[in-house]
């Protein structure tokens, strides 16, 4: 008996061990992946598909780095401040003129002309961002269309989806192929409309006419559809939309009444008021200038980007940040004393030449704004639009309406033909300097060499049509991609 | 029923039992050797039960017993006696010597087995290994003692856990260390919250027959950590034990250019670029170098304006105004290491106890780096009754260090700072003149070289490292981890009947990690914002419950043995971060941020439930088999491909058992055994990596944000492990010589791999099973007794590996990872980079090989190019992975002293240093350290070098290549102990059982193939600016009574 008893409460002792571990399904089913949302619930709500778009422009202005998922590892991060972002593209597009002289500091082999090897930083950067963005965008087109959301929402996000893709394709074309209008044959760079999978693979190089149909039928597409109301001016809107248009069309120019027409819907066609801005003399900073169409948004605490976002922290010599960026005295000296973007001073007294010149057009903080698109650059756009046209008189008025903002002793424009133009053209780089490589933009659209002056300190002259204008295709694609080969950068 | 009632039940039961104990007689008696002397602590167990005593301090024992059972008598390092009792009550047992340690129980996966059971393979370090030693992290104890691990300790943060690989590795993109098992519950938190003074003995299971019951998470390995335990019957013992001593860094780091060195090179560069590079005249060339230097630099260490004139000499009359010696400045030598411990261990004849307290305060080679830890454990175990068991394991630790960056890619990391930024650089701000800028205060100011005075030309904006001082983050900043960790471990053990025993072990394990990090309110990158915190804490839990039924019987001479187990294992990963800014100076607690900057958190769980079986045969011990199998079933992967087997099996044969063999008095022990099976590795970094999701935390204008994480493979599926073992062990005479020779193959199929995608995709990489890796080679130990007399000791042993890897299947025909080339037939360790052809005599420029091609694409010639871009990327046949690495020990004792040394070698890697390639031309980027190398660089045509011409212009002179692939032989004097025992007759009369007095030292010495960096480094065979490991001598006392 006593055995018995001992027995069974030996068992008994086991099975309510045993009962009380047990393990059901639930056991395994129910942890469930707490780091982010599916793509299903993404796209079931038209405020998580906004926050899609706000994640695209956080990534715009973030530290970049080529991999989301990486950031907790011990190496993770690899960002650089010179390929940091959407403004790091812009600001080498700066440092390789004639009008501005990088100390040797970040974007230092930018400003040589020697950063374009297949295996450098830039371009791994220059071609990863782009066309991560675009997979963004593709991801966005395909989720809106196989959703259930209502029309509205699904023409509206579509819309922005397709302005967000041509804008990254436009920038694409400008860094890693020639002049659209020298060969439109040459096959450098892939298209994709559809998002990746894990089954994708990469596509063969277009030719660039094939790049720039899919730009401008994105574009095209997108206007109508968008709207103007946006949650805030770093986001794309209609105007903006028209101002990435007016862009393509000044590169293509093929079509100067669609690209006059497009800069005015970006400018309101008020050139006159368009063009008042706050931000001369005030460091260049501030988003909500009523000129300012579209910019990098910083708040300078919860939202800023410390050392990173160029140009401020380049170009401010009076605040401690890198202080890196100087003036050649020849484009200082192209200002009359009162233009009110006159804004140089010589502060080091430096027997060192190209450091005669600093400009305090740019003031550094961690809240500082950064633009991408002014309504000036419209209202320029437009006069060199009305001057291709044959409409000079309208091209001088729209360049007076500028040039009389900003110097109260301007007096309309006499040149006609092509001084005409060069007008346009030096008053786009003075309006728009350290901003968005106008001067590089400009020399690769209109086929003119950048030739330094013996003021810089790496003397680098770009003939016309040079391929220092243009760069590799990284080896890095060239090695995953099944249909591309070493072939497409000789 | 509820939870509650089945606990009432439960206690019930426990004292219902009480009452139904036997009836026993007792049996008493003395255990000695056959010098007669006492044997105390031998241990008494009745066999076939979990009842027994040990012997007091005279050897005495006392135990109650059933007559007819029999008596098992053990003492370590005798052979264990088996005496049935009979009408006597007195049993005097004389125990014999056993050279051998085949009867030595070894812990094993679920369980323990003797040595001489053992099928598969498992590697041993005992205690008496590990005391040797001085590791903070206890793994590290491992090095150079087991064959086939493989440790890299990288970096010299004190505290570092070492980066362990058990035969290679076996996968790429997972975890590739091994599992580690504590106390038969797996470990998630950090290593070095254990002392190594609690560690009893650390098994490592090297094959699938030992580790398949650990099925998805074996196939690193697992090692098993036993803590110690008292002994049953034994009288309190109490060891104390004090050491302390200095520590310097084990080698030096690369040397360095001191200014004028540095201003010649640089000026050398820049005219080298203005006239090979731009065109100039020579004459302009210098005389533009000369006048552009201090601009280029932007600073100038000399009183005068252009310090290096136009032949490139230093000007007369130029004083040098400081030279900034980064590495003296974050580099100390002579830090202190403090180490005392208190150890208590006994029991009664029911109830034995441990329990430790340990006090570790260890410096590290950069400044401030530390590490304070204090850890205590309790180990308890009651018999309660005949059948019922109970006990609880439990520890607690707590360690805070000061940790300055000194392994990762950051620029303010301290080793990068010392090869980042040159001597000419000052550590205090100066003005345009050279003079000392102060402060209203009179001190000196750190200069960060971001524009302290505006518009000084001169000393004021740095081109590197730009508002940042090293010195000023050291010393006033803080980079604080705690680390606390409380491990309960509680089980209880049921002998149901005759042989079959129910086990339940429950282990609950809370790992705090926080992080803490200050940047200085004034200076600093964080002084735009006056000052920084960030603070992190991240908390690990894991709860892993474990049930198993065993059952044990013979049959004659079979023997089985069989278990039945399920385990369930849940970790939750609980983080949360806090960063803000805006502090009063003084102020460094979050509290006082005026600014919040940046609030994150997540908890994510995982989880495994198994279901695991085992079965354990042996005929007469001569012939063993063993058979496991365990179904696991994972949430890393899809609900579909979640669940899989891992089945494994082995045998072994005793041949010196058989007839032939056993009359040998030369060939006294030969064992052959065999086994393969199957394991897995789960193991992802991301806990749902079939599954890419939208991440949150992004922000725009104030709206939040989300951005997809790329792309992922919803058919992810577990990596599996096909893993053969071959071994044999034999002793000759009797013991006096013995050793193990292993042979293993295991190869990884369906392993996890990041599938490169290209990036006009968009997304980087897709993470899939797409490639088979195989490991293998051959492992050796040999130990010998050269001699043994009561006076004189010594012991000899060697162990060394043998290990090939070798990629047999991948998506594609190569795949490039950084230096390496994966591609089958090659491994994952071969260098596949750019062939240096060195320098080109008549203008300078480095040459590398390139391959020429026909129309077809084969190679029909190599030549020579100036082009790094257009040269060809060679298979090197030189990996990081040495032909040859294992340690070797010897053991002296004479009389009262004793002498153990450890080292441990390695031979046949290569190092791709790029630590050194940093230093070597660095002057396309101004401000960087350079090493003296340099002037051995090109200068005038006809110059034969191996070193390029210096530019100050981009070139890849010092890109990856074979110019900077080093061979990487090293043998380390891991560790040295000299000790003295005071005589027996001296400290009994103060009351003491043992009083030893020791010096020990650890990696001493360190011979190496190439210089200016510490030979462990990573697998990968890349250095990465990791600070140096210490060596470190101090001086100790144990006392136990």
């Amino acid at each position: 008996m006593k055995i018995y008893n001992k027995l069974s409460i030996k068992f008994l002792l086991v099975l309510v061990v045993a009962f009380l571990s047990s393990c059901s399904k639930e056991f395994l089913d129910a942890p469930k992946n707490t780091a982010g949302l599916p793509e299903s619930v993404v796209f079931s709500d038209r405020e998580i598909v906004q926050s899609f778009i706000t994640g695209i422009y956080d990534r715009y202005k973030g530290q970049w780095d080529d991999d989301l998922t990486d950031d907790d590892l011990a190496n993770g991060n690899n960002s650089n401040p010179d390929t940091g972002g959407l403004y790091a593209m812009y600001f080498a597009r700066t440092v390789k003129g004639n009008d501005v002289i990088q100390a040797p500091s970040w974007f230092l082999f930018d400003y040589a002309h020697e950063n374009r090897g297949p295996t450098f930083r830039r371009t791994d950067f220059t071609w990863t961002f782009n066309y991560e963005i675009i997979n963004y965008a593709n991801i966005l087109i395909n989720g809106l269309a196989n959703s259930s959301l209502d029309d509205a929402t699904k023409r509206e996000f579509t819309a922005v989806a397709k302005a967000i893709r041509a804008f990254h394709y436009f920038q694409i074309a400008l860094e890693f192929a020639p002049n659209y209008n020298n060969d439109r044959t040459i096959a450098r760079i892939p298209i994709y409309t559809e998002p990746a999978t894990g089954a994708s693979e990469g596509n063969p190089p277009s030719p660039l006419s094939d790049v720039y149909d899919l730009i401008l039928s994105d574009l095209k597409a997108a206007i109508p559809d968008l709207p103007e109301e946006r949650l805030g001016k770093s986001y794309i809107n209609k105007s903006v939309a028209n101002g990435f248009l007016a862009r393509v069309l000044i590169v293509t120019q093929d079509d100067w009444a669609l690209a006059s027409s497009s800069a005015r819907a970006a400018y309101g066609g008020d050139a006159t008021s368009a063009v008042v801005s706050s931000n001369w003399g005030t460091g260049f900073d501030e988003l909500s200038d009523q000129d300012w169409l579209w910019g990098h948004f910083q708040n300078g605490s919860s939202e800023t980007n410390f050392f990173w976002l160029s140009p401020h922290p380049m170009f401010d010599h009076l605040t401690l940040s890198y202080q890196a960026t100087y003036i050649n005295t020849n484009f200082r000296d192209t200002f009359s004393d009162t233009d009110s973007r006159k804004l140089f001073q010589d502060l080091y007294n430096s027997t060192t030449p190209y450091r005669e010149f600093i400009t305090t057009k740019f003031e550094f903080t961690f809240a500082s704004d950064v633009s991408l698109m002014r309504k000036s650059e419209m209202v320029l756009i437009d006069a060199e639009a009305q001057y291709n046209l044959n409409n000079e008189p309208e091209a001088r008025n729209l360049l007076f309406a500028l040039q009389n903002d900003r110097d109260p002793n301007a007096t309309l424009s006499t040149n006609s033909g092509s001084a005409l133009m060069d007008e346009i053209l030096l008053e786009r780089r003075k309006e728009l300097y350290g901003e968005l490589g106008v001067e590089w933009f400009d020399a690769k659209r209109m086929r003119t060499p950048i030739n330094r002056d013996a003021v810089h300190r790496v003397v680098v002259n770009v003939p016309a049509d040079s391929e220092l204008l243009y760069l590799n295709i990284p080896q890095s694609e060239i090695d995953a991609n099944p249909n591309m080969d070493g072939s497409v950068n000789q | 029923m509820k939870v509650r009632n089945y606990y009432l039940v439960l206690v019930c039961l426990v004292f219902g039992m009480i009452s139904s104990f036997a009836q026993e007689r007792t049996v008493s008696g003395k255990i000695v050797d056959k010098n007669n002397l006492p044997l105390p602590g031998s241990t008494i167990v009745i066999k076939n039960t979990t009842n027994g005593t040990s012997a007091d301090f005279d050897g005495h024992y006392l135990i109650k017993v059933n007559q007819g059972e029999t008596l098992v008598f053990r003492f370590v390092g005798y052979a264990n006696r088996e005496i049935t009792v009979g009408a006597s009550n007195t049993i005097n047992v004389t125990m014999q010597e056993d050279a051998t340690t085949l009867e030595e129980v070894v812990v094993v996966a679920y369980g323990a087995q003797t040595r001489e059971s053992i099928v598969g393979s498992v590697g041993v370090v005992s205690s008496a290994t590990i005391e040797t030693q001085q590791v903070t992290s206890p793994l590290r104890a491992l090095q150079g003692a087991v064959p086939g691990v493989s440790l890299l300790t990288a970096g010299g943060q004190p505290g570092s856990n070492p980066i362990i690989r058990i035969r290679g590795i076996s996968s790429e993109s997972l975890s590739r260390g091994p599992l580690i098992v504590v106390d038969g519950a797996p470990f998630t938190g950090n290593l070095s919250t254990i002392s190594q003074d609690q560690i009893e003995s650390v098994s490592v299971l090297k094959d699938a027959s030992s580790s398949a019951l650990y099925g998805s998470r074996a196939s690193g390995g697992v090692i098993l950590i036993t803590t110690k335990r008292g002994h049953i019957g034994a009288a309190p013992k109490v060891t104390l034990r004090s050491q302390i001593g200095l520590s310097n860094p084990t080698v030096g780091i690369h040397n360095l250019a001191a200014p004028e060195d540095y201003l010649k090179l640089t000026w050398q560069a820049l005219r080298n670029t203005n006239q090979y590079q731009n065109g100039q005249t020579a004459t302009d060339a210098a005389q533009n170098a000369t006048n552009g230097l201090v601009d280029y630099l932007g600073y100038n260490p000399y009183s005068a304006s252009n310090p290096i004139d136009v032949n490139g000499n230093l000007v007369a009359g130029a004083n040098l105004l400081w030279n900034s010696d980064w590495e003296k400045e974050v580099i100390r030598e002579d830090y202190l290491r403090v180490n005392h411990n208190i150890g208590v261990s006994g029991g009664s004849d029911k109830t034995r106890y441990f329990m430790s307290f340990d006090y570790l305060n260890e410096e590290g080679p950069v400044t401030p780096s530390n590490f304070e830890r204090v850890s205590s454990r309790l180990n308890l175990e009651t018999q309660i009754n005949d059948w019922f068991k109970v006990g609880l394991n439990s520890s607690f630790s707590r360690s805070s260090s000061n940790n300055p960056d000194q392994t990762s890619g950051n620029t303010t990391q301290a080793i990068s700072w010392i090869y980042g930024l040159s001597s000419i650089y000052p550590i205090y701000a100066r003005d345009a003149n050279g003079s000392l800028i102060r402060d209203d205060a009179g001190d000196r100011i750190f200069d960060l070289g971001n524009g302290l005075v505006t518009g000084q030309a001169v000393n004021s904006t740095r081109p590197v490292f730009n508002g940042e001082n090293i010195l000023a983050s050291l010393t006033l900043g803080k980079e604080r981890r705690v680390r606390t960790n409380y491990l309960a471990n509680a089980f209880a053990e049921i002998n149901l009947s005759e042989g079959l025993t129910f086990k339940t072990r429950l282990s609950y394990e809370n790992y705090l990690f926080d992080s803490f990090s200050y940047d200085d309110d004034k200076i600093g990158a964080a002084s735009n914002v006056q000052g920084r915190v960030s603070q992190s804490r991240d908390l690990t839990t894991t709860l892993n419950a474990i049930q198993s039924l065993n059952y044990k019987n013979s049959f004659g001479a079979h023997n089985i043995s069989i278990d039945a187990i399920t385990e369930a294992y849940t970790n939750t990963q609980d983080n949360l971060l806090s960063q803000g800014t805006g502090f009063l100076p003084g102020v460094d607690n979050l509290d006082g941020s005026t600014t919040p900057e940046s609030v994150g958190g997540n908890i994510i769980t995982s989880r495994i439930n198994s279901y695991l079986g085992r079965f354990n045969y042996n005929f007469n011990g001569k012939y063993y088999g063993e058979f496991s199998i365990r179904r696991d079933g994972s949430t890393r992967f899809h609900e579909d491909t979640r669940w899989g087997n891992f089945i494994a099996g082995g045998a072994s044969w005793i041949v010196s058992k058989e007839s032939f063999l056993s009359d040998s008095n030369t060939l006294t022990f030969l064992k052959l055994r065999g086994s393969y099976g199957e394991l897995g590795n789960n193991r992802t970094t991301s806990l749902f990596p079939f599954q890419s999701v939208f991440q949150t935390g992004f922000v725009n204008e104030g709206n939040s944000g989300i951005l997809l994480e790329g792309v992922s493979d919803v058919n992810l599926r577990w990596e599996k492990i096909e893993s053969l073992n071959i071994g044999v062990d034999f002793e000759l005479f009797n013991g006096i010589i013995s050793g193990t020779l292993e042979y293993y193959n295991k190869e990884s199929v369906d392993l996890i791999l990041d599938k490169p995608l290209p990036r006009s995709l968009g997304v980087n990489k897709i993470v899939t099973n797409i490639g088979s890796i195989k490991n293998y080679g051959w492992e050796a130990s040999l130990r010998s007794n050269n001699f043994n007399s009561d006076d004189f000791t010594w012991t000899t042993g060697i162990n060394f590996a043998l290990n090939k890897n070798e990629w047999t299947k991948l998506p594609q025909d190569e795949i490039l990872n950084g230096s390496k080339r994966y591609k089958v037939g090659g491994s994952i360790f071969d260098f596949f980079i750019r062939e240096w052809a060195g320098v080109d005599p008549a203008d300078g420029r480095g040459m590398w090989f390139v391959d020429v091609l026909d129309t077809n694409g084969d190679v029909i010639d190599k030549v020579t190019t100036k082009s790094y871009d257009n040269a060809t990327r060679y298979e090197q046949g030189k990996t990081s992975l040495p032909d040859i690495e294992g340690g070797f020990t010897s053991f002296i004792r004479y009389k009262q002293f004793d002498l153990n040394v450890l080292f441990n070698f390695s031979f046949g890697a290569y190092l791709l240093d790029t630590d050194y390639s940093s230093l070597i031309n660095p002057f396309e980027n101004p401000g960087g350290s350079a090493h003296p190398d340099n002037f051995n660089a090109w200068k005038t045509p006809g110059d034969m070098t191996n070193f390029p011409l210096l530019l100050a212009s981009n070139n890849d002179h010092a890109s990856r290549s074979t110019r900077f692939l080093y061979k990487n032989d090293y043998v380390r004097l891991k560790s040295l102990t000299f000790g003295y025992n005071l005589p027996r007759s001296m400290i009994e009369r103060m009351g003491l059982s043992k009083l030893r007095l020791f010096l020990q030292a650890d990696n001493i010495f360190t011979w190496q193939s190439h210089k200016g960096i510490d030979p462990e480094q990573a697998f990968n065979g890349v250095s990465n600016n990791r600070s140096p490991l210490s060596k470190t001598i101090t001086s100790g006392i144990v006392l136990e009574f």
